[in-house]
């Protein structure tokens, strides 16, 4: 069996390569320095496009599980389109946060559909400001926006974001520890729910 | 304190106002119509580029200036009913045919590959004719009898004078090549050669004519 | 330059890419995401994948601006001294330099909000009812219809800004806000006045703005439940104008948008599937 699976094998409603993807997966794991002996699956949830993104990265069974929104890698300007940079942040992205899942720092992390959005978003700003230090192409104004929009736009935000994008260890409590420093300076009323794209997430609100 | 009833003279020391100017009502009156028309010929043409320009920092300024050129076409749509003229229409109109020539030929270009020529027409041959012509205006005529055509000369001065400078920069940010200042000089030949048939914006004499001044100046104190 | 420029002569720089509604709606995944149940459509941070929403809308506002632009700008061209009057004119080109404005404020938010310019595609259904033949329907269709469009969208954005406490966006887009109430007002007026001895004349504009006003609502994109992204704004719409009948029927006008749109989608998904 290949080390990286990606679902489905075949896309019908967007023009992406299964194959391709699996490639490409491969390299930045090498990239990433993601463990050699730890299985990844990668499915792609095809139905949904831009702008409905949303991805998740967990630990399941020892492998590594990668979920992602087919919007997460989609080109803006040519709809169904493959869009290969941001394909590669995104699963560089998922790569980082599921390696970090397998280390003694993030074992009380819990799985990525019940983080809360301030966290997983600040977790992704940690990710992603390490793909950036790899050579990757990144998008660092998108990334402080999302960030923003969940932990606050405030100063004390910005400056926990320019932490988060610059650090190179953190452990889960370090993330904690950003959002509630973050929530602290917040005006903003807490948030009533978290917003999640995944399928069966969206079954069961609907049950 | 100023002693209460103590007479002080009509003009302080450093008002240097005179009477009379270079212009009487009538030749007031022709001019303002001849600069009505030309702002409304100017702000229909950048308005009209808007959607023929891909560069968006051009796109940008012209849809802002289309509106400076709207307001200079008001202001003098306002000044005309107190130049005597009650019917404005009437005087709003070209100095003469050569210059219906020049203005068509300023706002013939449409293909998106022609920005250069279009930002040249305005910018290096029409705008510093207005402003030519609205200094002439401003300094000739009595800043007492026309103080209020000076005070809108001024306000659409500073406009010109701002909008002139943002639309040479532009084009000095386009010009980039031996090519293009070709292009950009034949372009401001031909249009300079087309309004130089016009005589200017008011047509013949827009920037005085020395041995015309003095009739002018009597016609100043007959009329006005 | 001639008088009234086609929607595919709008010049546009290497970035942009052209969209057609079309693509939107024959894209099969648009009826597979109709199924599941996102809960409220409305725009706010809770909402999934708000942040990327938001950006695109932002983009969508951007290019729309661009187009009412334009639309203004050739109106201002395209119509002789003797078939508009001057007055008129000069409210188009004071609507020029305020959609002007608007473009670089928007170009501005977009990049608060982490986009490039291009990044997503530019539908030009905007500009293509800014530019009949007729500058009675230019009104009603560029004032009214795009303008009132523009109400609801920023009146959107606004609470967005606010519910996510971005104090930039809400600023930016309450003055936008503030100038279409004012564009809209001038088409109401200027359709009242050119109209005021020819009531068929004015029928017929009217007709031409409930039919913009149906494709600008996107087929549920706008209107007042929980489905619609885009709420129709009350408040700011009277404020512009808009009588309550006239508010009432836009949303109905918006509803049936919405549910030609939902069979529409349910045709193709049969055909889809073999159904």
């Amino acid at each position: 069996m290949a080390r990286v699976q990606v679902t489905p094998e075949t896309f019908t409603l967007v023009d992406y390569d299964a194959g391709a993807i699996a490639g490409l997966t491969e390299e930045l794991a090498a990239k990433t320095g993601f463990p050699d002996d730890v299985d990844i699956t990668v499915e792609i949830d095809e139905e949904l496009p831009l702008p409905l993104t949303g991805a998740t990265a967990d630990v399941v069974d020892g492998r590594a599980a990668l979920w992602f929104s087919g919007a997460n890698f989609e080109d803006g300007r040519y709809r169904t389109h493959f869009d290969e940079p941001v394909a590669r942040t995104e699963l560089a992205i998922g790569l980082l946060r599921a390696a970090d899942r397998l280390g003694p720092g993030f074992a009380d992390a819990p799985v990525d559909e019940q983080l809360s959005d301030a966290h997983r978003h600040a977790w992704e700003v940690w990710a992603e400001g390490r793909v950036a230090r790899l050579g990757e192409h990144t998008r660092r104004v998108r990334r402080l926006y999302h960030f923003r929009l969940y932990n606050g736009f405030t100063d004390v935000a910005d400056a926990a974001f320019e932490r988060l994008w610059s650090a190179d260890a953190l452990a889960w409590s370090d993330i904690e520890a950003i959002c509630a420093e973050c929530a602290a300076s917040d005006p903003r009323p807490a948030l009533k729910k978290k917003g999640s794209i995944r399928r069966e997430t969206l079954k069961a609100a609907s049950g | 304190m100023t002693a209460s009833g103590a007479p002080r003279p009509a003009f302080a020391p450093w008002d240097r106002r005179e009477l009379p100017g270079l212009f009487g009502v009538v030749e007031s009156a022709r001019r303002v119509g001849n600069y009505k028309w030309i702002e409304m010929r100017l702000f229909e043409a950048l308005g009209g580029w808007v959607a023929t320009v891909p560069e968006l920092d051009v796109k940008f300024v012209l849809g802002r200036q289309c509106y400076h050129h709207a307001w200079h076409a008001e202001l003098w749509n306002k000044r005309l009913p107190e130049l005597r003229e009650m019917n404005t229409e009437r005087l709003t109109e070209p100095p003469n045919e050569e210059m219906v020539k020049f203005v068509d030929a300023v706002r013939d270009p449409e293909a998106p590959e022609l920005t250069i020529e279009k930002l040249v027409g305005v910018y290096r041959v029409l705008i510093p004719r207005k402003v030519a012509a609205y200094t002439f205006h401003m300094n000739a005529t009595s800043r007492i009898t026309d103080a209020p055509t000076i005070r809108s000369l001024g306000f659409i001065l500073q406009d010109e004078m701002e909008d002139w400078r943002e639309g040479e920069m532009l084009l000095q940010s386009l010009i980039q090549t031996p090519e293009e200042v070709e292009r950009a000089s034949r372009r401001q030949q031909a249009l300079e050669d087309l309004i130089r048939s016009a005589g200017g914006i008011t047509g013949p004499g827009t920037l005085g004519n020395p041995e015309g001044q003095a009739d002018e100046a009597a016609e100043g104190v007959s009329v006005g | 330059m001639k008088k009234i420029l086609p929607v595919e002569e709008l010049a546009r720089d290497s970035r942009f890419v052209r969209a057609r509604i079309e693509d939107a709606i024959s894209d099969p995944r648009q009826a597979k995401v109709s199924e599941r149940n996102t809960g409220s459509a409305r725009l706010e941070p809770a909402r999934p994948a708000a942040a990327d929403r938001a950006r695109q809308l932002m983009h969508g506002i951007f290019v729309g601006e661009i187009q009412a632009l334009e639309g203004a700008g050739r109106t201002t061209f395209d119509f002789d001294d003797d078939e508009i009057p001057f007055q008129l004119k000069l409210d188009m080109a004071r609507q020029c330099w305020d959609e002007s404005r608007h473009c670089e404020i928007s170009v501005k938010l977009s990049e608060h909000m982490g986009s490039e310019i291009g990044e997503f595609t530019e539908a030009t259904f905007l500009y293509e009812a800014a530019c009949a033949p007729d500058a009675l329907l230019r009104l009603t269709g560029v004032n009214r219809a795009l303008e009132g469009l523009a109400i609801d969208v920023f009146n959107t954005m606004k609470e967005f800004g606010d519910v996510s406490g971005d104090p930039v966006l809400a600023a930016c887009e309450d003055w936008m806000l503030a100038d279409e109430v004012t564009h809209v007002k001038m088409g109401s007026d200027w359709l009242r006045r050119l109209t005021e001895n020819d009531p068929e004349r004015r029928e017929r504009a009217l007709e031409f703005q409930r039919t913009v006003d149906k494709l600008f609502s996107l087929g549920g994109f706008r209107g007042e439940t929980d489905e619609n992204p885009i709420q129709l704004a009350r408040k700011f719409r009277e404020m512009a104008g808009f009588s309550t009948e006239e508010i009432d029927d836009l949303s109905e006008v918006a509803t049936e948008a919405q549910e030609e749109a939902r069979a529409a989608a349910d045709a193709l998904h049969g055909v889809a599937s073999g159904d």
